[in-house]
C-alpha cells in the first residue's frame, strides 16, 4: 500500500522513474543551516557565533512483504567543533558528536502479530509534550542544551499486538550509551571554567550483566490511551564526583552511571475539544548513591480556531513536578548537572499562532516556580518560502539566579536563524 | 505540522467518498420534498471501502498556492463504524504524517496523529464544527455527512448547474452552526450535489462549494474529480483534486491500527 503511495508521490515529484523516482518513493531528506548569535559570554566560552550544517536522509526500503530496512544517515558540521569523528566510533565516551553517523538504522520483521526490530533506534514513550519521565531508553545530546536531541541506541525491540489497540513491547539494550554534555569549555558546560579539571567516566562494561531492558504494555479503552512501562538499566546522565590531588586541590571529576529502575504510567484522553495527557514515573536508584524520586507531568491542549478568518491559536500547557522519595549520599562537593531533574514545580507552555498556511509565530516557555525562580522563553517566527523551503528566526532567553538551572545560562541568550530545505 | 490541521479525517473522507453522491437508479421521482431529495443524496450509495489520492490546493487571492498531497483510506467496519486513515505525501516535510480516525458508537471519534519527526503517536481532540481543516476553506461542519435530523429542508424549485437539471433545496440548521442556511443544488439524475451556497445571518453568501469532473466508478458510484470551496470573505479558495480512486476493493482492516499508522505497513 505504501509502495503505491510512494509511486504516486514519485510521479508527482519527478514525473518519472530512475534513481530520483526511487528516492521519492522510498526516501526523503533535509538540508539544514543554523546560525546562532549569542549576546553575551560565559567564562567557559566567549565565542558569539556558531554556524551549523546538517544533512539528513531517510530511506525506508521494503524487504519483501513483511520486512523493511530503515536507514537514516546524517552528516553534520559546526563552527565550534561540537562534531568530530564518524559512526559514533563505538567510543561512547566521546563527548563530541559524530560528523557522520546513522541517526537510525534497523531491520524490521513483522511475522503475524509480532514486530521485531533490530538496530540503532529512537524510541518515543509517553504522552507529554515538553517532558517525558517515562521515556528513558535513549540518552540525549546536551552539547546544545536548547536543541538537545535523542541519541540512537542499539536495541532489539519486540512488540506483540494482542489486538488492534493493545500491545506488549520488550526492548533489550546490549550496550550502554551515556548522555552527551561538555566539561568545561562550552557555553553549555555545567562546571566552572576554573580550576582546570580532567574528566573521567566509569561507564558500565559491555557485558551481559550490564544489559538494559524495558517493558511496555499499551491499550486504548473508552477514549483513553493507557500505558504501563518499566525500565531496568542505567541513568544515562552521569553523577559527578570530585577527586582531589595530594594537596587537597580539585583535580578530576569522576562520572558514574547509577543503576536505576523506573516504573511509569502515562495516559491521554480528550474532553470535548480539549486534549488531556499525563505521565508519572518513579525512579529507584540502586545503592542509594543518588536520590530516588517520583516525577510527574500533566497537561492540556486546546485550539482557538478562526480568531480571524484562517488564523488559529494552539495552546499546550503542562505542569511538571518531582518528589524525592529517598535522599542519595552527598555528591562529593560537585553539584549535579540536574539534567533530567530540573523541572520541579514547573510550568511548560507552547503557544502557536498560525497566521496563514505559510506563516506562524510560536512561543515556548518553561518557568520553574517552586523554590528558585528561573525561566526559559523561546519566541520564534516560521515562514514557508516554498513548499520545500522553510525559514525560522527566533531567540532563546534565560532568566534566573546563577545557582538556578536556567539562570546559570543567563549569558547564553541568543538569536537564531534556521533554514530548512526538504527533498 | 500542527495537530489541529489534521483533524476531521473521517469527515474529509466522507465528503470525498459517499456522503454526497447517490445512484442514478434513484432518479426520476417527482413531487419530492426537500428532505427526500437530501435523503437520496446522502444515504443510497455508501461503499464498504474506498481509497483515493487527493491533491489540496490552498489559494489566497493574489497569493501563492500551497499544495498538499495525501492518500485517504476509508473502511466501514463490521460494527458499522467508520475508519479513516489519511497519510500525507507532500510537502516533503510532512511526508509520512498520518491521521487515524475511528468512529465510536457514542461520543467523539478516536483520533491519533503520527508525527514521523517525533516518532510519536498522539491522541488528539475531536474537532469543533466551525474549525478549518488544514487551513483550508472547508470547516469540519462542511466535511460532515448530512445529518438530516439536524436540519429542516425546503424544496425551492429547480435549476440548471453545469447543464445538469438540479433540485434546489434550502437547509436550515436546528443546532448551532456556522451558517444561517445553505442552498444546495442536487443533480436530479445522479443525486450528486453540484453546488452549495452558504449564507450567514445577514443573508450574505459567504462561501460557495462546487464540484466538477463527475464520472461513474464501476457500475454505480458517481464521484466528483474535483471539489472546490470559495470563501468570499476570506478571499481564498480550496480545491481538492481526486485521483486514483478505488472503491470496494476489500481494503485490509489492519490499515486502521496504530501499528499501520506508524509504519505504513
Amino acid at each position: 500500500m505504501m509502495a503505491a503511495l510512494g509511486c504516486w508521490g514519485a510521479r508527482a515529484a519527478t514525473g518519472g522513474e530512475g534513481p530520483a523516482g526511487w528516492f521519492a518513493s522510498h526516501g526523503r531528506g533535509k538540508l539544514e543551516y543554523r546560525l546562532y548569535w549569542h549576546a553575551g559570554s560565559r567564562p567557559q566560552d566567549s565565542r558569539k557565533r556558531r554556524s551549523e550544517y546538517r544533512l539528513r536522509v531517510e530511506l525506508d526500503i521494503p524487504l519483501g512483504e513483511r520486512a523493511r530496512l530503515f536507514v537514516a544517515p546524517e552528516l553534520r558540521w559546526d563552527s565550534h567543533h561540537l562534531s568530530a569523528g564518524a559512526l559514533d566510533e563505538r567510543n561512547r565516551d566521546e563527548v563530541r558528536r559524530p560528523i557522520f553517523h546513522f541517526r537510525e538504522a534497523y531491520v524490521e520483521w513483522r511475522p503475524g502479530r509480532w514486530d521485531l526490530r533490530f538496530g540503532e533506534q529512537i524510541f518515543a514513550w509517553g504522552t507529554a509534550d515538553g517532558f517525558n519521565p517515562t521515556d528513558n531508553l535513549n540518552p540525549r545530546d546536551y552539547l546544545d542544551l536548547v536543541d538537545n536531541e535523542k541519541i540512537p541506541v542499539l536495541a532489539l525491540a519486540a512488540t506483540y499486538h494482542v489486538s488492534d489497540v493493545t500491545s506488549l513491547q520488550v526492548v533489550l539494550l546490549p550496550l550502554f550509551v551515556p548522555s552527551r554534555f561538555d566539561g568545561q569549555d562550552s557555553r553549555w558546560s555545567f562546571f566552572p571554567a576554573a580550576p582546570p579539571l580532567t574528566f573521567e567516566r566509569d561507564r558500565p562494561a559491555d557485558s551481559s550483566a550490564a544489559m538494559q531492558f524495558a517493558l511496555r504494555a499499551k491499550t486504548s479503552v473508552g477514549g483513553w490511551d493507557l500505558s504501563l512501562s518499566y525500565f531496568d538499566g542505567y541513568n544515562d546522565i552521569a553523577r559527578p564526583s570530585l577527586r582531589l590531588d595530594g594537596q587537597g586541590q580539585p583535580e578530576r571529576v569522576h562520572f558514574d552511571y547509577d543503576k536505576v529502575r523506573v516504573l511509569g504510567f502515562d495516559f491521554a484522553t480528550t474532553w470535548r475539544n480539549i486534549g488531556i495527557h499525563g505521565e508519572i514515573a518513579h525512579t529507584w536508584t540502586r545503592g542509594h548513591r543518588d536520590d530516588s524520586y517520583l516525577q510527574y507531568v500533566f497537561g492540556i491542549d486546546y485550539t482557538f480556531a478562526d480568531i480571524r478568518p484562517g488564523q488559529n491559536l494552539r495552546l499546550i500547557l503542562e505542569y511538571a513536578g518531582e518528589r524525592r522519595t529517598s535522599k542519595g549520599r552527598d555528591l562529593d562537593g560537585v553539584p549535579p548537572t540536574r539534567l533530567g531533574r530540573y523541572l520541579d514545580g514547573s510550568l511548560l507552555a507552547r503557544a502557536v499562532y498560525e497566521f496563514s498556511e505559510t506563516a506562524s509565530v510560536e512561543i515556548k516557555a518553561c518557568a520553574t516556580l517552586r523554590g528558585e525562580n528561573n525561566y526559559y522563553i523561546q519566541p520564534s517566527f516560521t515562514f514557508d518560502v516554498r513548499d520545500d523551503l522553510r525559514v525560522k528566526v527566533g531567540a532563546d532567553i534565560f532568566m534566573g539566579d546563577d545557582d538556578t538551572f536556567f539562570g546559570q545560562f543567563d549569558h547564553n541568550d541568543r538569536f537564531f536563524v534556521i533554514l530548512e530545505y526538504y527533498f | 505540522m500542527q495537530q489541529r490541521t489534521l483533524n476531521a479525517g473521517r469527515r474529509l473522507a466522507l465528503l470525498l467518498c459517499w456522503a454526497l453522491p447517490a445512484t442514478a437508479a434513484q432518479a426520476g421521482q417527482s413531487a419530492l420534498t426537500g428532505r427526500q431529495v437530501m435523503e437520496r443524496a446522502r444515504s443510497v450509495n455508501q461503499p464498504d471501502d474506498e481509497v483515493m489520492q487527493v491533491e489540496m490546493r490552498l489559494a489566497p487571492r493574489g497569493g501563492r498556492t500551497v499544495r498538499r498531497r495525501l492518500r485517504i483510506e476509508y473502511l466501514k467496519g463490521p460494527d458499522g463504524l467508520d475508519r479513516t486513515l489519511i497519510r500525507f505525501a507532500y510537502p516533503r516535510r510532512m511526508k509520512g504524517t498520518g491521521l487515524l480516525t475511528v468512529q465510536r458508537a457514542a461520543g467523539h471519534d478516536d483520533q491519533w496523529l503520527y508525527l514521523p519527526s517525533l516518532r510519536r503517536v498522539r491522541r488528539i481532540a475531536a474537532d469543533a464544527r466551525t474549525e478549518r481543516f488544514v487551513q483550508s476553506d472547508f470547516t469540519y461542519e462542511d466535511l460532515q455527512p448530512e445529518d438530516l435530523d439536524d436540519n429542516t429542508y425546503k424544496l425551492l424549485g429547480t435549476a440548471t448547474v453545469d447543464d445538469r437539471p438540479c433540485h434546489r433545496v434550502e437547509a436550515r440548521p436546528r443546532s448551532p452552526s456556522g451558517y444561517a442556511r445553505r442552498v444546495v443544488a442536487v443533480d436530479a439524475e445522479r443525486w450528486l450535489p453540484l453546488r452549495t451556497d452558504y449564507f450567514d445571518a445577514s443573508g450574505e453568501c459567504t462561501k460557495t462549494q462546487t464540484v466538477s469532473g463527475v464520472r461513474k466508478h464501476g457500475d454505480r458510484f458517481w464521484r466528483p474529480g474535483r471539489v472546490e470551496m470559495a470563501d468570499h470573505r476570506r478571499r481564498h479558495n480550496t480545491v481538492f483534486v481526486i485521483s486514483d480512486r478505488a472503491i470496494n476493493q476489500k481494503i485490509d482492516p489492519g490499515h486502521f491500527t496504530e501499528r499501520f499508522l506508524r509504519t505504513g505497513r
